[in-house]
């Protein structure tokens, strides 16, 4: 068997030891990326789970409507689907790209392989891409689709292989002209923060797409051919072909057929050339190399609110919350925490005017409620692992003699501050709506809580950090073990709950019973008090706890094991 | 007193012993190296002496304060070079010296003069601004060199410092390093360029599956491995640490079976 396919590959000009060993390669580094991250393959199960259900359900609808639907809509919807699969196949590798080591052929270029010998590699590797297991299921339903006109399956079964070859093809090009863009850190940093806020705004583009489908007109969708516009891309060529065989007319069924062919010779033409400039040295598409360093402003944002608001700081601390505010941003894992800060105030205020939370009759009772709920989300998603997001950087951190504490009033001060900053916006403009000063008393018990909330977290950090890796291409690592998974998922939660207990009641007692403004007033002072005492008395203790246990906290934290 | 002392300092990991009962004592004002092949334990002995690895037993000084017993105390007078280079990746190098400067107490107008000093003096000036993650090796190494003398100490622990780092900045380094030394510091280095370790160092370690095997000025390593007046570090290094195959031949001359 094995010797078939050496004289096979061999007959079409390939290598065969050299393509067997770059499909053991490819598969090695996809057993390998599971094995590395035990956790990955938790995540590869539980989005089988999830989306392979998913993907069988549209293939099984899209099936449905190429047999059951009135015309036109079978060839329009296989239309749609053929250029949803093509975009899929251009867009998937690209993320991929940051995990799968597989697909940078720019690693094999040092080796002496021939061009040919790229490309077939990269083919065949495409057959353990996750794009090929989602494509299958809609090509059987198109094939059982048009089963039933036994005439049109010679055009159905070319289209489809088109349309796969096209996929592969454009996915690989694209893939390989963007390979310089991939590499840099400034694409990974973007595709990480894109990908996160994506999933946390699904709840708005819901929104979005709810409004949006209320007020299209049902009968205009009705009448809709996108296959007019579509068919002029490759894989709506092969849509057009089957379409157009369906009427009879078999001539310009070759014709698409042939336009589809005329854009995979092109396509794979453009990709040989480029491998080609890739083996002789050029370069791809990538970002622009960075501009010479702008002249150094004298001071920055973070260093303004530090020098300005902060100045009564111990300078180790006023360094550290300096240094905070600028990684929070810089960071693209930490920038996330701080986006959703501002997009959580958001979708509370889609909520409360969608009128979803009968809410516009209490507007000010409700905001005051709710700006506690958000400052403490915002100020655990910011502090959470303070230590361990130190990444690389905590060990410098821990040879220096400042002291503990005032590292640690530094980062809880800013963390307080990212949390404030984009809620106190909100709370001003549901305060001009309202008018009424119940939401800025909503905000003196939100502050309150975001201090206890970062106090809570810096006693975890020092007992249960785990690592973080800045330069990593995923969101977050969890590498603490079971104890710390424990802690961080349940304990922290329960404890917030605790400590911020009486921060909030005062509040919400005086709000939601309606006692005299006054009495509420006092109440949640007394709330803001006790959050500020214990942030400052925890700030010493973990300090202190800190300056005992640093190689503990250090190698809890360390990201070489 | 010493400026650097071990007292039987130990660590293992699990089963492995990776420092063993180690003594060791630097006085003020040596440039001391610190040799040993791969695993030997160098990183993990600067670790322990410098307060990021607690030992399992045994005692680290600095200046005869332990450093596990008063830890802001002794780290104020050290400045440390660590394995990995531990930095703010998403700072740039002129934030990161600053803000360790702020670290060590500098104040901040200080702290700015002697960064800018130092970038300049580490031909980091141009690339002051950009971000750390966008740096070279070599230029990660300087920012951390900087970071790691802004507050003028006394005792410096530099581990691998020429790694890395092309000839003119390992000029650079070396000047700086011979400067602090006319100061009066004390340097406590790791590195495997022994031609450099040769040049610098007025003592030297060696240490061997945790254990410190030879220590001496070179002229006393020649006369320990008996390599005569003529032996180079290399080949002191490699009697020391006993590089040697079943059949007796010493690392460098083993061969492969198909060049032969």
């Amino acid at each position: 068997m094995a010797d078939v396919a050496d004289r096979a590959l061999t007959w079409l000009g390939l290598d065969a030891t050299r393509q067997r060993a770059l499909i053991g390669l490819r598969l090695r580094l996809l057993q390998r990326q599971f094995e590395r991250e035990p956790g990955r393959m938790v995540g590869f199960i539980v989005f089988l789970v999830i989306f392979g259900p998913l993907v069988l359900l549209l293939a099984t609808a899209s099936g449905f409507i190429y047999v059951a639907a009135p015309e036109p809509w079978p060839v329009q919807a296989l239309g749609i689907v053929l250029i949803g699969l093509w975009l899929a196949w251009i867009a998937l590798p690209l993320f991929a790209f940051r995990t799968n080591e597989g697909l940078d052929l720019s690693r094999l270029l040092v080796y002496p392989l021939s061009t040919r010998d790229l490309v077939a590699s990269a083919l065949l590797g495409t057959l353990f891409d996750g794009p090929s297991y989602v494509t299958l299921p809609f090509f059987l339903a198109i094939l059982v689709g048009w089963f039933e006109q036994p005439w049109l399956l010679p055009v159905a079964l070319v289209a489809i292989f088109l349309a796969y070859a096209l996929m592969m093809v454009t996915g690989q090009l694209v893939l390989t002209a963007s390979m310089g863009l991939l590499r840099s850190r400034r694409f990974r940093d973007l595709s990480i923060v894109v990908f996160s806020l994506l999933g946390s705004s699904c709840y708005l583009i819901n929104r979005l797409v709810e409004s949006w489908a209320q007020a299209t007109d049902a009968a205009a969708l009705r009448t809709l051919e996108p296959l007019l516009a579509l068919r002029w891309l490759p894989p709506g060529a092969c849509a057009q072909a089957i379409a157009v065989a369906g009427q009879g007319d078999w001539l310009s069924a070759g014709l698409w057929l042939g336009y589809a062919v005329a854009w995979l010779a092109g396509l794979t033409w453009a990709w040989w050339r480029l491998l080609l400039r890739m083996t002789t040295g050029a370069t791809t598409w990538s970002l622009p190399a960075p501009k010479a360093a702008a002249p150094r402003r004298p001071l920055s944002t973070s260093d303004a609110v530090a020098a300005i608001g902060f100045a009564w700081l111990p300078a180790p601390a006023r360094a550290m919350l300096t240094k905070e505010l600028k990684l929070t941003w810089r960071v693209p894992q930490r920038r996330i925490g701080l986006i959703q800060s501002v997009l959580a105030p958001f979708a509370l205020m889609v909520a409360i005017f969608f009128g979803e939370m009968e809410a516009l009759s209490r507007l000010p009772e409700w905001t005051a409620a709710g700006l506690p709920a958000i400052m403490l989300f915002a100020a655990w998603g910011l502090s959470t692992n303070m230590l361990g997001m130190e990444s690389r950087g905590l060990a410098t951190l821990l040879l220096t003699p400042a002291p503990r504490w005032q590292l640690l009033l530094g980062k809880g001060l800013a963390y307080t501050l990212l949390a404030l900053a984009p809620t106190a916006f909100y709370a001003a403009v549901l305060a001009a709506i309202a008018r009424s000063p119940l939401v800025i008393v909503g905000l003196l018990a939100g502050v309150g809580t975001a201090l206890v909330v970062v106090a809570v977290n810096m006693v975890a950090a020092v007992y249960y950090s785990y690592p973080f890796d800045e330069n990593s291409t995923v969101r977050q690592r969890a590498g603490g073990g079971w104890r710390t998974g424990v802690v961080q998922i349940v304990v922290v939660p329960l404890a917030m709950a605790v400590v911020a207990a009486p921060v909030t009641l005062p509040m919400l007692i005086g709000v939601w019973w309606g006692l005299p403004l006054a009495v509420t007033v006092v109440g949640t002072l007394a709330g803001l008090a006790y959050a500020m005492i214990l942030f400052g008395w925890t700030t010493h203790y973990a300090g202190k706890t800190l300056t005992m246990r640093e190689a503990e906290t250090l190698a809890a934290a360390s990201l070489v094991k | 007193m010493p400026a650097v002392e071990a007292i039987q300092l130990t660590r293992t990991f699990g089963p492995k012993v990776a420092v063993d009962h180690l003594d060791l004592a630097v006085d003020e004002g040596e440039f001391y190296g610190f040799l040993g092949p791969n695993g030997a334990g160098k990183s993990t002995t600067i670790k322990m002496l410098v307060g990021l690895l607690r030992p399992t037993a045994g005692q680290a000084r600095i200046a005869g304060i332990d450093i596990w017993q008063e830890p802001l105390r002794a780290k104020q007078l050290i400045g440390v070079l660590p394995e990995g280079l531990a930095l703010y990746e998403r700072l740039t190098a002129r934030e990161f010296v600053r803000f360790v400067g702020a670290m060590y107490g500098l104040p901040p107008r200080d702290a700015a003069q002697r960064t800018d000093e130092l970038l300049a003096l580490m031909d980091l000036d141009a690339d002051a601004d950009k971000l750390i993650v966008d740096y070279s090796q070599g230029m990660r190494k300087k920012t951390a060199l900087a970071a790691a003398i802004i507050h003028t100490p006394r005792v410096i622990f530099l581990d691998e410092p020429f790694e890395g780092v092309d000839a003119i900045s390992g000029r650079a380094i070396r000047n700086v390093l011979q400067q602090l030394r006319a100061r009066g510091a004390t340097i406590f280095f790791s590195s495997h360029i022994l031609e450099v370790v040769e040049r610098l160092c007025t003592r030297i370690g060696v240490i061997a599956q945790g254990r410190l095997v030879a220590q001496g000025t070179l002229a006393e390593l020649r006369t320990l491995a008996q390599t005569g007046e003529h032996g180079t570090l290399e080949d002191i290094f490699l009697r020391t640490v006993g590089a040697t195959d079943e059949q007796g031949r010493e690392g460098g001359e083993r061969s492969l079976s198909w060049l032969t």
